[in-house]
C-alpha cells in the first residue's frame, strides 16, 4: 500500500518526530508507514490523516 | 524525563544490583539485602518510567510483540518436546533424566495452556491496543 504521508508532511514543514509524537506513536512506526512496510490501523490512519489535513481515501493509495 | 536518560537510568541499576548480587550472595551468602535492593530499583525504575513524556511503545510495537512471542512458544516448544523424548528414551542411562523429562513436559505444557488463556482474554477485550490507542 502506497501513500503520502512524506510528501505531506514536508509540505507542513513537520518532522517524523513531530507526526509521531502528536498522533502517539515511536518515530520508528513512521519510518515504516512512509516507506510503505507497515499498515496502520484504521484509528492510526485516520489520526495521521487529520494531522496532515486529508482524508484517508487522499492519503493512502490502495492497489 | 527522554527515554535515553532513562535507558541510562537503567542501565546503572541493573550494574548497581549485579555488583550487589555478587558480593552479598557469594562473598556473604545475605540473601535479604539483594531482595530489598531489588524491590526498591524496581520501584524507582516505575517512578522514572512513569515520567517519561515520549511514547514507550505503540501498535507497530504490540501487532510485533505478538508475532515475536507466538513463534517464541513454538520454538520453544518443538525444542523442549525434541529433548524431553530423548531424556525419556535414555532414562535407562540416568534415573534423573525421567524427571528433567516430565518437568519439561509440564513447563511446555503450562506455557502453551497460558499464552492459551492470555490470547482469548485479548481477543475478547483487546484491553492492550485500546489502551495503546487511547494515549
Amino acid at each position: 500500500m502506497k501513500n503520502k504521508i512524506k510528501e505531506l508532511r514536508t509540505k507542513k514543514g513537520m518532522t517524523q518526530e513531530e507526526l509521531a509524537s502528536s498522533v502517539g506513536v515511536r518515530r520508528e512506526t513512521i519510518v515504516f508507514l512512509e516507506a510503505g512496510k507497515y499498515n496502520p490501523s484504521l484509528k492510526l490512519a485516520h489520526d495521521v490523516a487529520k494531522k496532515l489535513g486529508v482524508g484517508i481515501d487522499k492519503l493512502f493509495i490502495f492497489e | 524525563m527522554t527515554l535515553e536518560k532513562y535507558k541510562k537510568i537503567r542501565l546503572a541499576i541493573t550494574v548497581v544490583i549485579a555488583m550487589v548480587f555478587s558480593q552479598t550472595i557469594v562473598l556473604s551468602n545475605n540473601y535479604f539485602l539483594p531482595i530489598v535492593l531489588t524491590i526498591a530499583m524496581a520501584s524507582l525504575l516505575m517512578y522514572f518510567k512513569s515520567k517519561i513524556k515520549e511514547v514507550l511503545a505503540d501498535e507497530r510495537d504490540y501487532e510485533i510483540g505478538g508475532k515475536a512471542a507466538l513463534v517464541t512458544i513454538q520454538i520453544y516448544s518443538w525444542i523442549t518436546s525434541i529433548v524431553m523424548f530423548l531424556l525419556y528414551i535414555f532414562r535407562d542411562k540416568n534415573p534423573s533424566f525421567e524427571s528433567i523429562a516430565f518437568t519439561l513436559a509440564y513447563t511446555t505444557c503450562f506455557l502453551m495452556l497460558s499464552y492459551r488463556i492470555v490470547f482469548k482474554y485479548y481477543a475478547k477485550g483487546g484491553s492492550i491496543l485500546r489502551s495503546a490507542n487511547e494515549k
